[in-house]
């Protein structure tokens, strides 16, 4: 190599290497150009919910406890015979407060979402419906099946709809079994 | 490369819209979440049992909330609501289709012998009255006569063998809309109960007229038969009208008739006759005074009277009589309103032969009706009948035990079947000893009533589910039901599966 060559190529590294460095500036200075813009969410409001659980004919039955501001029960006195069907026609009501109808979902979301002597269940499904043994809305939930759900049902505006358990145990259920089950109520809008 | 390289950049870019897609439309209306939480939901010892009955066969499945129930139901005849048994006794050499006289009265009275009575439960004019033996198999029967309200009387044809044990069979009563003849006529109910039968509601055709006097014998008016034409002057007008074109085999039985005579008219009824043979025997019933032997024989010419002499028995008053003649090897009755007016013996002729309705000497002789029936000495006799059923009772199949102090409403609802269409009465119900409330009712093959009202079964109690079930054929009939047990004041209840199987 002569010497000729060799400034050639250190004036190439040279200017490689400088714009590398320009390329790291221009980089870094605009990584560091920012606005800031804000949002405020004032005030967010404890609202009176629209759509309610509330206590029907069979609530004192299974033992209902509905939670502060109806968003919520408990239903803590349900039982069966087993090889027999109990049927709590109203073991809770859902009642729609709004002016206007509201789009209302029951499900039973996932596996998890029930516990206990599972195993011992016959059956356990819960229909909506408008009035006690009255007409169905939407499709029977079966509890165990993840997904089960009555679908999306409009609830009238002022109108009180029941939520129907029925409860089969297998005939070999002990007196010592139970189960838990988990049910989501989703209410659509504000 | 290139394309796989391309392909999978497709599929990533559709992921990713789609997942954005899911996320819109999960996230991007505004919801609420509410929980509803059972906990516990408690298998409980039941409060409500069922246990077994006293009648049936029933099954009862673990934790007695459920069971099946089998009864074996009676076969009944299809639309009537009421039927009383009868025995009829064996008799030596009866055999099938043996003809017995059953008196059938309207009103209320001591069942016995060959009368019954129906407790004003069957038509006034008795033409729902119907024979069976097993319960649903028709009996071939003919109606003798009847006064409306007050008392019918039929042959019944019974078709078991009696010759070496008793049949049982079954009057039926109570269906308002049956009628007789339910066959064609009554003439065809004739025909079908007795050996040979003739009302001469239609013709002569069945009989040979053997014998004239003039247009006689020949059919007077409808449904009487005049043998007429006699004098009492030589040679005195014999007429014979014989059935050997249809019934020419009388050896045994009982002729039974009904006629009636003028003044001096000497009715004569001819058996075992051959009347180109000139053999054979006749009884006679003799409007004139006196007596004589009132058997003869040969029948159509040349007679001479045999066995005892006895006070002429004939009625010239033209009123109608019931006359019977029963022939059993050599021995011969003759009896007049089911009185015996004499019995003889003869063997001179053996062979079967005709029947024949004869008169002369008076003017005329005048048959109304002339069937020939099985007979044997001693004929099988009237045995006992049974009280008033409405389809079979069983005392309870099913117990339901309340073994807590709550109280709860009961009832019972039907919400399956099969075959059902066979049952003509199955009554499920309820009784406690102190009431009887219906629950489940199929009628003529289909419901009458599905559920029954609310009963109260209080704490501790017990109440009874009874049956009571009849079909129309054999087969096998399934009902399907609830026990409902319901919380009182409340919209709780259980269902407790009860299977009632009904052979």
């Amino acid at each position: 190599m002569s010497d000729d060559s060799q400034k050639r190529t250190g004036k190439r590294l040279l200017r490689t290497f400088l714009l590398l460095l320009s390329s790291l500036l221009i980089v870094t200075a605009a990584a560091s150009v920012v606005n800031v813009m804000y949002m405020q969410a004032s005030p967010i409001s404890a609202e009176a919910a629209k759509v309610q659980f509330v206590t029907a004919a069979d609530s004192t039955a299974a033992g209902a406890q509905i939670g502060t501001n109806g968003t919520y029960v408990l239903l803590n006195s349900m039982g069966g015979w087993p090889n027999a069907t109990r049927t709590y026609q109203a073991a809770v009501g859902i009642q729609n407060l709004d002016t206007a109808a509201r789009t209302i979902e029951l499900k039973f979301d996932q596996a998890g979402d029930w516990s206990g002597n599972t195993a011992n269940i016959d059956s356990i499904t819960v229909i909506v419906r408008d009035t006690a043994g009255g007409t169905q809305q939407g499709t029977t939930i079966n509890v165990g099946t993840a997904g089960s759900s009555t679908g999306a049902i409009s609830i009238p505006a002022s109108t009180t709809w029941v939520v129907e358990w029925d409860i089969k145990w297998k005939a070999g259920a002990l007196s010592t079994n139970t189960v838990s089950v988990k049910l989501t109520l989703i209410v659509t809008g504000e | 490369m290139r394309i796989k390289y391309s392909s999978a950049l497709s599929a990533s870019i559709l992921n990713v819209i789609l997942l954005f897609s899911l996320s819109v439309s999960v996230y991007g209306s505004t919801y609420n979440t509410y929980y509803g939480q059972a906990s516990p939901i408690r298998a409980e010892t039941p409060k409500v049992i069922l246990q077994q009955g006293t009648t049936g066969t029933s099954t009862i499945y673990t934790n007695n909330t459920s069971a099946k129930v089998a009864v074996n139901a009676t076969l009944w005849l299809d639309g009537w609501g009421y039927r009383k048994s009868h025995v009829i006794h064996n008799a030596t050499g009866a055999g099938t289709n043996y003809q017995i006289r059953v008196v059938v009265h309207y009103g209320a009275g001591t069942d016995g012998g060959e009368h019954v009575y129906l407790n004003g439960k069957c038509r006034s004019d008795f033409g729902d009255i119907r024979f069976t033996d097993d319960g649903v198999t028709l009996l071939d029967y003919w109606m003798e006569e009847k006064v409306d309200s007050n008392y019918a009387v039929f042959w019944v044809e019974v078709a078991d063998d009696l010759s070496m044990v008793n049949a049982t069979i079954y009057i039926y009563y109570g269906n308002t809309s049956a009628t007789y003849p339910y066959l064609s006529t009554e003439r065809a109910h004739g025909d079908a109960t007795f050996l040979f039968f003739d009302d001469f509601s239609v013709d002569l055709s069945r009989w040979s007229r053997e014998k004239t006097s003039g247009i006689y014998p020949a059919i007077e008016t409808s449904g009487i038969m005049r043998a007429g034409g006699g004098s009492t002057a030589s040679p005195y007008g014999h007429t014979s009208l014989g059935s050997s074109p249809t019934f020419n085999n009388f050896l045994n039985g009982a002729i039974e008739f009904r006629w009636r005579e003028t003044t001096n008219a000497l009715a004569e009824i001819a058996y075992r006759g051959n009347y180109s043979a000139n053999t054979g025997y006749k009884g006679r019933y003799d409007a004139r005074t006196g007596t004589e032997q009132c058997f003869m024989k040969p029948p159509y010419s040349g007679w001479s009277g045999f066995g005892p002499s006895v006070t002429r028995f004939g009625d010239g008053t033209e009123v109608w009589h019931r006359g019977t003649i029963t022939v059993s090897g050599s021995s011969m009755e003759i009896f007049k309103d089911g009185v015996s007016k004499a019995t003889t013996t003869d063997t001179t002729y053996t062979s079967a032969g005709e029947i024949a309705l004869q008169n002369h000497y008076g003017s005329w002789s005048d048959y109304d009706w002339v069937a020939v029936r099985k007979f044997v000495s001693p004929e099988p006799a009237h045995g006992s009948w049974g009280s008033e059923e409405s389809g079979q009772t069983f005392d309870y199949v099913l117990k339901v035990a309340n073994q807590a102090s709550d109280n709860w409403n009961i009832r019972l609802k039907a919400y399956n079947q099969t075959n059902i269409g066979r049952l003509f009465n199955c009554t499920i119900f309820f009784h406690n000893g102190g009431g009887v409330s219906r629950q489940i009712s199929i009628y003529n093959g289909a419901y009458e009533q599905q559920f029954g009202n609310w009963c109260n079964l209080n704490g501790l109690s017990t109440v009874y589910i009874a049956m009571t079930v009849s079909a129309t054929t054999n087969g096998t009939s399934l009902v399907y039901a609830y026990l409902e047990v319901h919380v009182p004041g409340t919209s709780t209840y259980n269902l407790m599966i009860i299977t009632f199987e009904i052979l």
